[in-house]
């Protein structure tokens, strides 16, 4: 792919990786044909920032917003049926929620890419 | 989510979960004032959708099979996920096997489709409407 598609591509959606998770990214899809560019804009990932809004948002009712909306179902699902993980699990969630964020849409990229080299 | 960390998850899960169910069943007296776990209950006054699990839990160790689905419905799922992973993640961590890792995978891609995840939404949403009926009356 062009470079200048990839710089784009990174400048416009680096804060939904990890910086770590950068380097690997550029690999990924440097080698890309450059009709699959629409595939990377379409990708539906996830803003780390509304995640943790949601998640803050689970003081005022005990549902788990943050893990369905990251696409954790089914530990959403037990987060709501022990009250949150006695709140316990909520507390934690605010600070590893932006960092699980990254990973899903990280795991997304990987499994676009698969699918549509 | 890697499988070392979601089987952390469950064990850990699973040793709180048998923990406050014994120390529930042998630990407190039986006219039913445990103590409040529940932290929006504490601060709200009004239940959430899974208080009176652990009270239906109790119910059905003790055979009362109606009572518990009164207490709440959610006792008999509750149970049925903890002994069932429990015993899965057990199993899988002895043999060295990934099956209940990948059975969750399967799971949490079933219920991204909307004609599943609203029905169990709404589950919850009833029950929590009959939960805060029940408190006030």
């Amino acid at each position: 792919m062009d470079t200048s598609k990839v710089d784009l591509f990174l400048m416009t959606n680096a804060k939904y990786f990890e910086s770590y998770q950068i380097p690997a990214i550029k690999n990924m899809i440097q080698d890309l044909d450059d009709d699959k560019f629409i595939v990377l804009q379409t990708l539906n990932l996830k803003d780390p920032t509304v995640a943790l809004i949601l998640s803050l948002l689970n003081i005022v009712a005990p549902f788990s917003f943050d893990r369905f909306f990251i696409g954790d179902i089914g530990l959403g699902i037990i987060k709501l049926l022990t009250c949150g993980g006695l709140f316990i699990w909520i507390i934690v969630d605010w600070f590893i929620i932006m960092e699980r964020t990254r990973q899903v849409n990280y795991e997304k990229l990987q499994q676009a890419l698969m699918y549509n080299a | 989510m890697p499988k070392k960390q979601l089987y952390q998850l469950v064990t850990l899960l699973s040793v709180l979960a048998y923990g406050w169910l014994i120390y529930n069943s042998f630990f407190t007296n039986t006219s039913g004032e445990g103590i409040t776990v529940c932290w929006f209950k504490t601060v709200s006054g009004l239940p959430c959708p899974a208080c009176g699990s652990t009270s239906g839990i109790v119910e059905i160790f003790k055979g009362n099979f109606y009572k518990a689905f009164q207490y709440n419905p959610f006792a008999y799922s509750s149970l049925f996920i903890l002994i069932a992973s429990s015993f899965w993640v057990t199993y899988d961590i002895s043999t060295k096997k990934d099956g209940f890792y990948r059975f969750y995978l399967t799971v949490n891609n079933k219920l991204k489709k909307k004609r599943i995840i609203i029905p169990i939404i709404l589950l919850f949403l009833i029950i929590w409407m009959w939960n805060i009926y029940k408190a006030i009356h």
